[in-house]
């Protein structure tokens, strides 16, 4: 089987699990740079070509060309570059999501006669799931993907960022509102939220996958559990600051891998 | 003599002489909008394009309702974040502006706009701002009682009420009276010719509406200033019974006339001639799309550009190219029909 692997720094989770594989491992194409972003890699027709000079000079670490015809290979993988679970929680910096179980205490305080507007107001589920899909449609990925798509019939995987680590929650003056977020118990809402809206961008697009991250990865329903952000490296193989909480390791590399494979059998069949 | 002192704007052929009809004569404030300045907006859907305009100018517009952080622009849009002050949707009548305020000031609901389709609940007074519906009628009453208080906060905070009148015609309940933007079961609801009936607001109705919804707006806010216009758009159907254009024509005729009418009685109160930029025969139907009814890009950039260039403490929007009053094989050709008031031309100064 042979993959090219296109993304951002959550690319390393796929290299570090490779990197363990055993005999059997698929051929990959390594096509990535921290933070890809919007124009720094382009398509043209079924060939995706490197336009940022960071891009090229990362692309040649990794032994790559800067032209990849994805028509070559079994699959093409996008991982990250989408919106992340840090995206989620920014739409909901000043707003509370009025159809999550956590909300009943706001809509009967709303429904008060003559109380003050509430100080977090009130967005429904449709409208977030709407702004996190819209999110995805304007993502580098998203664009790719459609791109690719009508240029070419090969299988795309997409593997959204991983969610992040548990140890987010004993972090000290950071993530405030993502702690907030988790206080009130909205932390597996915005999960299903992520997933809930990279299917509806994704739906359509056919030969397209989209990956859950895999149930036993999680922890506290919408966490990467400490077992799978172990071991997380960089790109470059070199080892990430302790207080990483972004990025996993390549025990959920092993688990996509895993996915990838029998996606690309199904398909091929 | 009456007219001999008159300026060249007050003459129809003086005005035809220019390029552009004087159209920068059309418009004279009677109140000056500065740098700051907080500008409120409502109104019918012509009116979204207000807001915009303020938003990118030097004034700030009143935003008591604002869509998340990092929201994308289509999705705010979609679900009616930032087209006007608060998530009323458009607000198309008099009536409507009325109830609005009312309901603010009362903290009321009205159970006859709880509408339902397929499972999910709708607010009928604003059906628009959630396509999808809401999942309990305890989450629609929250959003709704939050939306009021966001409504009367707008006049704790803005300078200048810009209201676009945009229909006479609107379908109510008929036991309560509580009008609605759109007829029940166009987006949710049930339509139920026992309960509902459809209204064709006149001239006094939208006139004691008007003075009503100032009135609770000047209690809200004793200094505020208004700004009345009248949408351009032709009414996209009617249910009156006429024609279409006629159906147009005099709900146009009845919201111009009445906000004629405030804004010659209240010093506080000024008209702003959007639709007569728009709809003026100087200009030939030249602002409209193929359509006849939407207005096209050029056409509402003149329109601003008239409105800021009355004010000059803020920057200008620049004028698009535009048309000129319609040329004719010879303009001073006479008029085959006996008119006295052509007779007025003579005493135009040279």
């Amino acid at each position: 089987m042979k993959l090219c692997v296109v993304g951002d720094s959550h690319v390393a989770m796929l290299m570090a699990a490779l990197r363990d594989a055993g005999p059997g491992a698929p051929e990959v194409i390594w096509f990535a740079k921290p933070g890809l972003a919007e124009g720094e890699a382009a398509l043209e027709g079924s060939r995706l070509c490197a336009r940022d000079p960071d891009l090229v000079t990362r692309l040649e670490s990794l032994g790559t060309p800067t032209e990849v015809d994805l028509d070559g290979v079994d699959a093409v993988v996008f991982v990250g570059g989408t919106v992340s679970a840090f995206g989620a929680v920014r739409l909901l910096q000043g707003h509370r999501v009025s159809g999550w179980a956590s909300a009943q205490a706001l809509i009967a305080a709303a429904d008060t006669p003559f109380a003050a507007p509430l100080k977090q107001p009130l967005i429904s589920e449709p409208a977030y799931l709407a702004a996190l899909e819209g999110v995805i449609r304007e993502s580098v990925t998203h664009r790719l993907v459609t791109g690719l798509r009508e240029a070419s019939a090969v299988p795309v995987c997409v593997v959204p960022q991983p969610l992040p680590s548990e140890a987010i929650l004993e972090t000290e003056n950071k993530y405030p509102v993502f702690k907030r977020v988790a206080r009130h118990g909205d932390g597996p809402a915005v999960a299903s939220s992520l997933i809930a809206a990279h299917e509806r961008a994704f739906a359509g697009l056919s030969g397209v996958t989209v990956f859950r991250q895999p149930e036993e990865s999680i922890g506290q329903g919408f966490l990467t559990a400490l077992a799978y952000t172990r071991d997380a490296v960089r790109l470059t193989d070199s080892a990430l600051p302790q207080d990483d909480v972004l990025h996993a390791g390549p025990a959920l590399g092993a688990l996509y891998l895993a996915q990838m494979r029998e996606v690309v059998q199904a398909l091929k069949i | 003599m009456p007219y001999s002192d008159l300026p060249p704007s007050a003459f129809w052929k003086l005005c035809r002489q220019t390029d552009d009809f004087r159209l920068s004569d059309l418009y004279q404030p009677k109140f000056a909008l500065t740098p700051g300045m907080r500008i409120a907006t409502a109104g019918s859907c012509f009116a979204q394009n207000i807001g915009r305009y303020v938003r990118a100018s030097e004034l700030e517009l009143v935003d008591t309702e604002p869509a998340p952080a990092r929201m994308p622009a289509e999705t705010v849009q979609r679900f009616g974040y930032g087209l006007f002050s608060a998530r009323y949707g458009n607000v198309y009548t008099a009536r409507q502006l009325r109830q609005l305020l009312e309901d603010a000031v009362a903290d009321r609901l009205h159970d006859c706009a709880l509408w339902q389709r397929d499972g999910r609940f709708y607010d009928g007074l604003r059906p628009n701002t959630e396509p999808e519906g809401l999942g309990s009628e305890a989450e629609l009453r929250a959003h709704r009682r939050d939306h009021l208080r966001r409504v009367r906060a707008i006049f704790d905070e803005a300078d200048v009420f810009v209201f676009t009148l945009g229909l006479t015609e609107t379908w109510q309940d008929i036991k309560t009276g509580v009008v609605f933007p759109t007829a029940p079961g166009v987006i949710a609801g049930a339509f139920d010719s026992a309960r509902h009936a459809f209204l064709n607001l006149g001239m006094a109705e939208t006139f004691e509406d008007l003075s009503t919804a100032v009135t609770l707006m000047r209690e809200l806010s004793p200094g505020l200033k208004i700004l009345l216009t009248v949408s351009p758009v032709p009414l996209t159907a009617t249910a009156s019974g006429a024609h279409v254009l006629s159906a147009t024509t005099y709900s146009k005729s009845v919201l111009r006339a009445v906000a004629g009418e405030m804004a010659a009685l209240d010093d506080d109160i000024d008209y702003f001639p959007s639709y007569e930029i728009i709809t003026g025969a100087p200009y030939a139907g030249a602002f409209y799309q193929d359509n006849l009814r939407n207005v096209t890009t050029a056409g509402v950039q003149v329109v601003m550009s008239t409105f800021f260039g009355a004010h000059p403490a803020l920057a200008p929007v620049e004028r698009p190219a535009m048309a000129t009053a319609r040329g004719g094989a010879d303009p001073d050709e006479a008029d085959a029909l006996i008119c006295e008031e052509a007779m007025l031309e003579a005493l135009a100064p040279k």
